[in-house]
């Protein structure tokens, strides 16, 4: 099966959609739209990792979905933190901050 | 909770998926949508904007596969594709479908049906309490087997006061004849004394009334309470339910019926001489005279204390033993005890037998794999363009093997189903087939745990035949698939190792199969055919047991003697005489008489009969030397003794039997007897392995062995009917109250024993038979394909100028090679394990070479008759027609 390239580390997608969807319940659309807004357009999520990615996510319990109506007055799948994704948000944030933490040290010192 | 919201989702993605995709499209398409308008709003054009959103996008369709994949139950529904498919095409080869799971529901089949005879009869926990800690105690004897002898009481009341490894024992008494009047119609009922807690250490509660108490095993009370068996309840109380408290009378003696048995408690080999089950119980007394003769005849049932295991309970028992000895030298002889697990008496004889039959049945099933195996390998060549197809298409490896997979699964299920139907119908061969009162056999049931065992039974054999074909199929590769046209490559499928490999396994397992159901058949075959030792044509037999009317032992033998007085001459036969048994009933220890001062020399144990005058020339057992017995053998005239012909040889191998001194060690003191006669050997004792010889006294001298009544043998020279009545008529004359039982022809009881080895033989036999003919099938069936493969190249050989004899030899010379490789194999597979089957055989050994020889030509015949079916059909090729098949 073939699976587009992705910039980002595996695992960091998920971590980025789970923050992203702490602030607000959000569609997919706003979901890519903010990761690049916030990143100041260094990361562009490609579509084809995105939704495979909320997918996942949300077979995993740690997001849910409703249908709900857009800005623009259209319907659209908005998706929301669960329980269980808060825990983890909370548990990759700190991993992530250890690992780049560890990596910055890393290239800073060799 | 969790968990529910999970499977929720995975429920919804499973089944709504049509649901799912019209989402998962308007999500998409949302996406690209707002996507657009955002371009619009940056002030793009509107073609421009469409095209920047899709260009940013990627392809939608990768996006929408990914979100597919992303769904766990993806797998699940695969497979039910998979099924579909494989459903599909089963139905487009109806023919090879049928015969894969014919082949796989005849080997499945067999096995569910044994595996519910083993469940019934090998695992099921006895039906008592506490099953696990029931252990039987037995006595070993310098004389006895190593099975070990029952238990004096006495030695079960020293047992049971000293030892403290047991919560409870209990005994109870091999069952005698008793005559039950006082009823509509006076029976003839075989009755076991009981020891009061004895069902309580089995756990058993009464249907009605109750059991024994403490006191009544002390003989307080004038009538003896007796407690019934639920069949003779049903069968001489008509079930009725105010039984207790009924009067009864047995051989004269007042009991009171105080309880009734449930219908489960069928004590199946509890009891030591496995004289059948008892019909009734009165009460063990405590009070048995000490002596130093008394019988082995009470069986032993302990209750172990928690923490205590039959070996620990065992070195207490032998301690005490011991200890006792030390005491008392004169007291007791025994070597110590042997305690063993209830479930292990019961299913010892019948555990490897019946372990046996399931190896048997397993080959069977392997068999049946590797034929249907040998069909799928054949049947994915002709699917080879299929597979290219789905190759070239991006089908990888796995997904290939895995497809072929789920397609064996849905052939092995639908085996299993068959199989099971089938299993009820062989089972319920089986246990027609199987020895009356085989313990346990008839409660073997198709149930749950059968069909459990069923399914994982078919889901295992698919890795048996459906990986080998799955593997080869995908190991082909693409390029060598698409440059090549379908049928070369397929030929070099068929061509494979793998057939071959799996015919020669086929054979080898089938020869290993028949050489054991051989040797099962072979020794039945000697069973059967050994010498009686007598005539057995026109003998019938009738027992008159004892009377409790007459039940001292002189009255009683005085009866006996004005009986034969009267039936002597009865018209219409040759000969009427008596025996204390038939069958020999307790062994007896004769030795040397050592009362001249030398060393007392011990024989094997040999069965004791007390025969009336006339019953050797009556049965027809040759009188060697010496004389028969007369009515001058009586008591108070110097004891004598014939013996048979082996004990002679083995006491006296170079003197005169007759005239020679033996101590009997039948009472106390043991008698000397004077042997007056040697006769021929009967074989009465089926297979018994340490069979010493026989002994016979005289009937009006000396009772030598137990006995429950006198059997009258009666050589008839015309139809027996008639003079079955006249004997009945004659005891009736002399007394209207005496029963008559088992009125039977001597050739019926010799093959009782038989029923045993013969089912074995049979089952074994039958799945022999059925091994054959799928190895048979399989050749035939490899063979068929490989001629039908190469019909252009035969073609072209005999263009060529081959004759139709070289090309039958050539295929013929490639499958016999694979029937030599097989046979040889089977053969040495066969040595190394037919000594299992050891203490089935009789008059044969595990590795005897008539039946190896027999077994390899039977093989060789029906293989080679396989393969010349196909190689006859090669050997007729027209080359035109060939040629032009490609």
């Amino acid at each position: 099966m073939t699976k587009p390239d992705s910039d980002l580390l595996q695992g960091t997608l998920d971590l980025l959609i789970l923050k992203t969807l702490a602030l607000e319940p959000m569609h997919g659309y706003g979901v890519s739209l903010r990761i690049q807004q916030i990143s100041k357009d260094v990361l562009k999520v490609p579509q084809g990792s995105l939704y495979p990615a909320l997918y996942r996510l949300e077979q995993q319990a740690l997001i849910a979905f409703e249908w709900g109506m857009s800005e623009n007055g259209r319907k659209a799948k908005f998706y929301r933190l669960t329980k269980e994704g808060r825990k983890k948000l909370e548990i990759a944030t700190q991993n992530w901050g250890r690992l780049s933490g560890a990596v910055t040290r890393i290239l800073r010192t060799v | 909770m969790i968990l529910l919201k999970r499977l929720h989702r995975w429920m919804r993605a499973l089944f709504l998926k049509k649901r799912f995709e019209g989402e998962l499209n308007e999500e998409v398409r949302f996406h690209l949508d707002s996507m657009i308008d955002g371009n619009l709003n940056a002030g793009m054009s509107g073609e421009e904007a469409r095209l920047t959103a899709l260009r940013r996008f990627g392809a939608p369709d990768q996006a929408m596969e990914g979100c597919r994949d992303a769904r766990v139950l993806r797998f699940l529904e695969a497979l039910w594709r998979d099924m579909g498919f494989g459903v599909r095409m089963m139905r487009r080869g109806p023919g090879l479908t049928a015969v894969a799971v014919l082949t796989l529901a005849i080997g499945i089949g067999a096995n569910s049906a044994i595996f519910s005879l083993i469940h019934a009869v090998l695992l099921q926990p006895e039906p008592y309490r506490d099953p696990d800690r029931l252990v039987i105690v037995r006595m070993l004897l310098p004389r006895s087997s190593a099975e070990g002898f029952g238990i004096t009481p006495e030695d079960f009341r020293f047992y049971k006061e000293k030892n403290d490894v047991f919560e409870d024992i209990g005994a109870v008494w091999a069952p005698y004849s008793f005559t039950l009047a006082g009823i509509e119609t006076p029976t003839v009922i075989l009755c076991s004394r009981a020891s009061a807690n004895f069902f309580a250490v089995l756990g058993v509660k009464p249907f009605l009334g109750r059991m024994f108490i403490e006191s009544e095993g002390k003989g307080a009370s004038s009538s003896i309470p007796l407690i019934l068996s639920y069949a003779l309840w049903q069968r001489s109380f008509a079930g009725d339910d105010k039984v207790i408290g009924r009067a009864a009378k047995l051989n004269g003696n007042s009991y009171t019926v105080v309880g009734v048995l449930p219908s489960w408690f069928l004590p199946y080999k509890l009891n030591f001489m496995k004289q059948g089950m008892a019909d009734a119980y009165e009460p063990l007394m405590e009070d048995i005279p000490k002596s130093r003769f008394a019988n082995w005849d009470l069986t032993v049932i302990a209750h172990l204390k928690t923490g205590v295991s039959a070996a620990g309970a065992k070195a207490q028992l032998d301690v005490l033993t011991r200890n006792a000895e030390k005491d008392d030298p004169a007291w007791r002889h025994a070597l110590g005890v042997r305690v063993i697990p209830l479930h292990d008496e019961m299913v010892g004889e019948t555990r490897q037998p019946f372990l046996i039959l399931a190896g048997a049945v397993a080959l069977v099933l392997l068999i049946a794999c590797a034929n249907v195996a040998n069909l799928l390998i054949a049947k994915a060549h002709e699917r080879a363009r299929e597979f290219a197809v789905r190759a070239a298409l991006g089908a990888g490896r796995r997904r290939l093997v895995r497809q072929l997979l789920t397609e064996s699964c849905v052939l092995s299920l639908l085996g299993g189903v068959l199989g099971l139907l089938l299993a009820v119908w062989i089972k319920n061969s089986l246990i027609a087939l199987g020895p009356e009162g085989f313990p346990r056999l008839e409660q073997a049931s198709i149930d749950i745990r059968v069909a459990g065992f069923t399914l994982i039974l078919s889901l295992t054999t698919v890795f048996f035949f459906g990986l080998i074909p799955a593997l080869r199929v995908s190991r082909v590769q693409l390029n060598e698939m698409l440059q090549s046209s379908s049928g070369s490559w397929a030929k070099g499928l068929a061509r494979s190792h793998a057939r071959n490999g799996l015919i020669v396994v086929e054979i080898a397992l089938t020869v290993v199969l028949l050489v054991g159901a051989g040797l099962l058949i072979r020794s039945f075959w000697y069973l059967k055919r050994a010498p009686a030792g007598f005539k057995t044509e026109d003998l019938w037999t009738a027992l008159i047991p004892r009377t409790g009317y007459r039940y001292h032992d002189e009255q009683q033998i005085q009866f006996y003697r004005e009986v034969l007085e009267r039936v002597r001459n009865l018209p219409g036969t040759r000969g009427v005489a008596a025996t204390s048994s038939l069958m020999p009933r307790g062994y007896t220890t004769v030795s040397a008489d050592s009362t001249d001062g030398s060393e007392a020399q011990k024989w094997p144990r040999s069965a004791g009969r007390a025969v009336s005058p006339g019953y050797f020339e009556t049965m027809g057992i040759p009188i060697i030397m010496g004389r028969d017995f007369t009515n001058g053998d009586v008591k108070g005239n110097p004891e004598v003794i014939i013996v048979s012909e082996s004990l002679a040889r083995r006491a006296w191998p170079d003197k005169n039997a007759v005239g020679q001194r033996l101590t009997v060690n039948t009472s106390n003191p043991p008698a000397i007897m004077t042997v007056i006669g040697v006769v021929g050997d009967t074989r009465f004792s089926g297979s018994a392995p340490d069979y010493g010889g026989e002994i016979y006294t005289a009937y009006l001298q000396r009772m030598i062995a137990y006995f429950d009544g006198m059997t009258f043998v009666i050589r008839v020279t015309q139809p027996a009917a008639p003079i079955i009545q006249a004997f009945r008529k004659e005891i009736q004359a002399l007394d209207s109250d005496q029963a008559i039982e088992k009125i039977d022809t001597v050739e019926n009881l010799l093959s009782a024993p038989l029923a045993t080895p013969r089912f074995y033989a049979l089952v074994l036999g039958t799945f022999g038979a059925a091994a054959l003919i799928l190895a048979a099938v399989g050749i035939y069936g490899l063979l068929a394909h490989s001629v039908g493969q190469r019909t252009h190249e035969i073609g072209l050989r005999v263009a060529l100028g081959a004759k139709s004899r070289d090309i039958l030899i050539m295929v013929m010379g490639k499958a016999s090679l694979l029937v030599a490789v097989g046979l040889t194999l089977g053969l040495l597979g066969a040595m190394a394990v037919s000594s299992i089957l050891g203490s089935l055989l009789y008059g044969v050994t595990a590795s005897d070479p008539a039946t190896l020889a027999g077994t390899a030509l039977v093989l060789a015949f029906v293989a080679l008759l396989a393969c010349f079916i196909p190689a006859r059909r090669a050997a007729s090729v027209d080359p035109m027609t060939a040629l032009r098949h490609e």
